[in-house]
């Protein structure tokens, strides 16, 4: 399935409306760059590549719009993610990412203030209709946060803790559950020894470790992972990298990263946003290599942002 | 700053100190002098020589006739040492002579140079602690033991030391009065007291078995049997039967459980985070609790109020009038077998010879005619014959008595295990109260209630009320749980509304119960309306709880739980009491927990909880799970420095329940174990009690100091726990054990 207003040509609008040529990212010198479009607060099309137009998304972002109070944080973002695939979202900071992401799950509903527009879907089913449980919402998805999180109580309470809300009280169910979420994000080996003991006393890299399999012990839908390698050492960021890897052959993944090289290694497809908007998405080896707009390519390497 | 800290140390280290040499100095047996005065000294009182308790020792300025004295005495040679110190100025000694009752004041200053010769230590010098009028100090000399013989008996006898004499009864008939004199001397003489006051030790205890065991429930029963005719009597006269009282109940009570239930949906459907089942879980557990109270209305009929027909308090008269003579010619019976034993306690007594005027003791000690029954006298101590080790077990016996004994003597001597047992029986009831209202309460403000003007001003609110005076609390706490809450408690509303109104506020609280919740529902449910709609709601909900209070305040088919009694002038509930002091105690540290728990719950991160909501919790299971238990420490530490200072507080206590004396212990070993309507004993009233109020403040400053080192014992013993709990509690969240 593809993005609706991505998938009809688009009419030149009064207010300057801005449509990059896909095929000549070079060729016209004279031509408004993108960014600066969005910097005046012109609506700019997002670039979309062919292969990142999905039939059927897990994930389908369509037309989202986000306000703080006053401000407006995302501008009419649509993107899908893939079925056992990693999406990065790269851009600047400030650019909204994070913002997307917590989106997802609706956490952005805590905020005060918050007004939304447009619409998610979680396999073909609305995230934002009003008869839509959070609670349930929220189970059917995963999430790792940057800095490293485990609750004040033993490993074992920490992983198995979407279980217990859900009720689960059986210790057999509870123990598999976390042998098997802690198998998959590759941290059983070093605390099967000492489930019971607080899980405070882990190492950074441990705990985002423990946090992913907090994650996916209740089989989401989606992994959420908010800059998961921000606050770790290169060696804990490589177990992570790998681990995230791994976990994507059964979950599908959506990632922010500020780092172009994690997007680059982990993921699958890779979107470019700027100031709320979405400015390219496509498969990450084209956005890194071929960029449709020279302002993308610009980004990747490094040459502003 | 460095010498700040460490003034307030020094300070804080001889407050302390102070407190724990002195408390537990109290108890120390000191010597007895026996003092001899020169014949020309100045005296207020006739008597050459008397007993006393040095207490301390000082330097005074001497008038001319004082120096003229010290120098005729030192021209004769007769100036004692130690009369005039170093410095040239004459010296005095304060004694506690006691032997109140002897018209003597227990405290006595005594210049050095009025002394005929250095003080002595007779070994037989005795300190004898009495059940009233405080201790005795003399010699005693003999055991006294009479026996009643019948009239006509001979006045004759050659039994050793023994006479006879005719006396007269109390009511009039005459016998013959046997009295054995047997001196006390040192071979034979302790032994024979001891058996003695054993014996009546055991007949005291007797006594009071009697008296625990069978006269006060006897009493309690007769008092029962009344309280029935009198409750019989007042809804005989009370007329009509109300009927509706209990849909009335029914009514009130699922109103309450559909206001609640409505309410919990509103709070779920305003925010978004929450799904519809909890709030159906709770709608249920409110229903069922609605009912549950509907089924004990039913069964309980706490309201009591069937009228009584005139030929059933006929019949309740009767056996009223049966039943209290059957119980009082028993009570008759048993009052026969203590009188028996308290006249085997007469029986025997103690001559005691005091030094100051040579004669007797204590009644009328210049003759030997009513000497001091054995019974009268807690112990009989000897300080100058005691060994260092026979004075430590004399020390252990007086402070096991001061922890767990009763008070004699206007709480001036004995001990204080009512007072004990009063104060953390408060404590605790003061931690029931105000622990979970305070957690609540802080709960709802950091967590649910949105954060705007109102809450700023209950925040403003709350931190004020830490700064009302405390005694301000006592009068408030007088004023609403003594006088109106309790007296509700005891004879229902003072003014109850006409029955048509009553129903007519039901009415109305139904529909607007039913408005304000689908007003709630509107609001929930339409993003856009949904300001105006809250608003309403809010305000509509406020009213429900006004109307619902009106309801109960002023409902005329309620008359109240006690009301017999009440009629009686005998309030329950309706007067001072240690449940309606521990509320006003849990109103005074209210705003310590909340602040505390405030910080607390703010100090949990964000992330924690972001963390929560991500894995799918919702809003209660987030704060039970994880930030209640994160923010352990800090609630626990705020609620022990509140229990700490209400176990500390007097001042509102004065008001609304401590009392001098407490026949009864508030807690009791029967059903319900718990007496709320009791007045208690506190240590902090009873340190001001003894300290300003008691006849002999000066002869009490032991007992003062005692009480406040333990009184400052529990409380810094709660500090202790706080620090260790948070401690603990800290560290197993930081993981550092």
């Amino acid at each position: 399935m593809t993005v609706p207003d991505a998938a009809i040509p688009p009419a030149p609008s009064p207010r300057g409306h801005v449509r990059a040529d896909p095929g000549a990212p070079s060729s016209a010198p004279a031509r408004r760059s993108v960014l600066d479009a969005i910097r005046a607060g012109e609506h700019v099309e997002a670039e979309v590549h062919r292969d990142a137009r999905f039939a059927d998304p897990v994930l389908d972002i369509r037309s989202f719009c986000l306000h703080y109070g006053p401000t407006q944080a995302l501008f009419d973002v649509s993107l899908g993610a893939a079925r056992n695939r990693v999406t990065a979202i790269i851009g600047p900071s400030g650019c909204g990412k994070s913002t997307l992401l917590r989106s997802v799950n609706r956490l952005n509903d805590l905020v005060d203030g918050v007004r939304i527009t447009g619409d998610m879907l979680l396999n073909g089913s609305s995230i934002y209709d009003r008869r839509t449980d959070v609670i349930h919402l929220r189970k059917r998805l995963g999430m790792v946060f940057q800095k490293p999180n485990p609750f004040p109580m033993s490993i074992f309470e920490n992983v198995v803790y979407p279980l217990r809300i859900d009720g689960e009280r059986r210790r057999s169910v509870l123990l598999g559950a976390c042998e098997r979420a802690l198998r998959a994000s590759a941290i059983w080996d070093e605390v099967k020894d000492r489930l019971s003991a607080s899980a405070l006393r882990l190492s950074g890299g441990q705990q985002q470790r423990l946090c992913i399999a907090r994650a996916i012990v209740a089989d989401p839908e989606v992994l959420l992972l908010d800059e998961p390698c921000s606050a770790l050492d290169p060696i804990a960021t490589l177990r992570v990298e790998e681990l995230i890897h791994e976990i994507s052959a059964r979950y599908t993944v959506l990632i922010v990263t500020h780092n172009m090289q994690q997007a680059m290694r982990v993921s699958d497809f890779t979107a470019f946003m700027y100031l709320g908007r979405l400015v390219e998405y496509g498969p990450t080896a084209e956005i890194f290599q071929r960029p449709h707009l020279p302002e993308t390519e610009q980004y990747v390497t490094g040459r502003f942002g | 700053m460095g010498l700040a800290l460490v003034l307030a140390l020094t300070l804080i280290v001889l407050l302390v100190g102070l407190i724990a040499v002195r408390g537990l100095g109290a108890f120390w047996p000191g010597r007895l002098d026996l003092v001899t005065l020169r014949a020309d000294a100045p005296r207020d009182l006739p008597g050459d020589a008397f007993f006393g308790q040095p207490v301390r020792e000082e330097a005074f300025d001497p008038t001319s006739a004082d120096e003229a004295r010290i120098a005729s005495l030192r021209a004769a040679g007769e100036l004692l040492p130690g009369a005039v110190g170093p410095d040239g100025r004459p010296r005095r000694r304060l004694y506690y002579v006691a032997n109140r009752d002897a018209g003597q004041e227990p405290f006595r200053w005594v210049a050095v140079m009025d002394m005929a010769a250095p003080t002595l230590r007779p070994t037989d010098a005795a300190w004898i602690d009495r059940r009233e009028w405080g201790p005795w100090l003399g010699v005693v000399e003999a055991l006294v033991e009479d026996r009643e013989l019948p009239a006509g008996t001979p006045l004759e006898t050659d039994a050793p030391g023994a006479t006879r004499e005719p006396v007269t009864g109390p009511r009039g008939e005459t016998h013959v009065r046997e009295r054995r004199v047997m001196p006390l001397d040192d071979d034979s003489g302790p032994g024979a007291l001891r058996e003695a006051m054993r014996a009546a030790a055991a007949r005291r205890a007797e006594i009071r078995r009697i008296e625990r065991t069978e006269r006060i429930p006897l009493d309690a029963r007769i008092a029962a049997w009344d309280e029935r005719l009198a409750d019989a009597r007042l809804r005989a006269s009370r007329g009509a039967p109300p009927r509706l009282a209990w849909p009335a109940f029914a009514a009130i009570s699922l109103a309450g459980a559909a206001g609640w239930a409505g309410f919990a949906l509103f709070r779920n459907r305003a925010h978004h985070a929450e799904p519809a089942a909890p709030a159906r879980t709770r709608a249920l557990a409110c229903a069922i609790a609605g009912s549950c109270l509907l089924l004990w209305a039913v069964l309980e009929r706490p309201w009591h109020a069937g009228a009584v027909a005139p030929e059933d308090l006929d019949a309740l008269t009767r056996a009223h009038a049966r039943e209290v003579a059957a119980l009082t010619d028993a009570g008759e019976a048993i009052d026969l077998r203590l009188s028996a034993l308290r006249a085997a306690d007469a029986r025997f007594s103690v001559i005691i010879r005091e030094p100051r005027t040579g004669g007797f003791a204590p009644r009328d000690y210049s003759t030997r005619t009513d000497p001091l029954p054995v019974s009268a006298i807690v112990r009989v101590t000897h300080p100058n014959r005691l060994t260092l080790l026979g004075r430590a077990g004399a020390y252990l016996d007086r402070c096991t008595e001061f922890l767990f004994g009763a008070p004699r003597n206007a709480n001036q001597e004995g001990g204080v295990w009512g007072v004990i047992v009063g104060t953390v029986t408060l404590t605790l009831l003061l931690t029931v109260a105000v622990v979970p209202l305070g957690v609540i309460a802080a709960l709802y403000l950091r967590e649910y209630a949105r954060q705007n003007l109102f809450t700023s001003l209950v925040r403003i609110a709350v931190n004020n009320l830490a700064g009302v005076p405390s005694i301000v609390y006592g009068v408030f706490g007088l004023g609403f749980f003594c006088y109106t809450l309790g007296a509700w408690v005891d004879s229902g509303p003072r003014v109850s509304a006409p029955r048509g109104a009553w129903w007519l506020m039901v009415l109305l609280l139904g529909v607007v119960l039913l408005v304000a919740w689908s007003l709630a529902l509107a609001a929930a449910s339409r993003a856009e309306a949904s300001r105006w709609a809250r608003r309403g709601a809010l305000v509509l909900w406020g009213v429900c709880a006004a109307l619902a209070l009106a309801l109960i305040a002023w409902n005329p088919y309620f008359h109240g739980f006690f009301a017999a009694r009440a009629a009686g002038n005998q309030p329950t509930f309706g007067g001072r009491g240690i449940l309606w002091s521990a509320l006003t105690l849990a109103l005074l540290t209210l705003p310590v927990v909340i602040v505390a728990t405030e910080e607390a719950i703010a100090g949990v991160p964000r992330s924690l909880r972001e963390s929560s909501y991500g894995c799918g919790a919702s809003k209660w299971q987030t704060i039970r799970r994880v930030v209640l238990p994160g923010a352990m420490p800090g609630i626990m530490t705020g609620a022990i420095l509140a229990i700490s200072r209400g176990a500390g507080e007097v001042a509102p206590i004065m008001f609304v329940g401590a009392t001098k004396i407490a026949s009864k212990l508030p807690v009791s070993g029967e059903f319900p174990f718990i007496r709320l309507e009791a007045q208690f004993m506190h240590l902090g009233f009873h340190i001001y009690d003894l300290g300003f109020q008691a006849k002999d403040a000066e002869a009490a400053r032991p007992l003062v100091w005692a009480t406040t080192l333990l009184l400052v014992l529990i409380v810094l013993s709660l500090n202790l726990a706080a620090v260790i709990i948070r401690s603990r509690l800290r560290g197993r969240r930081t993981g550092a054990f």
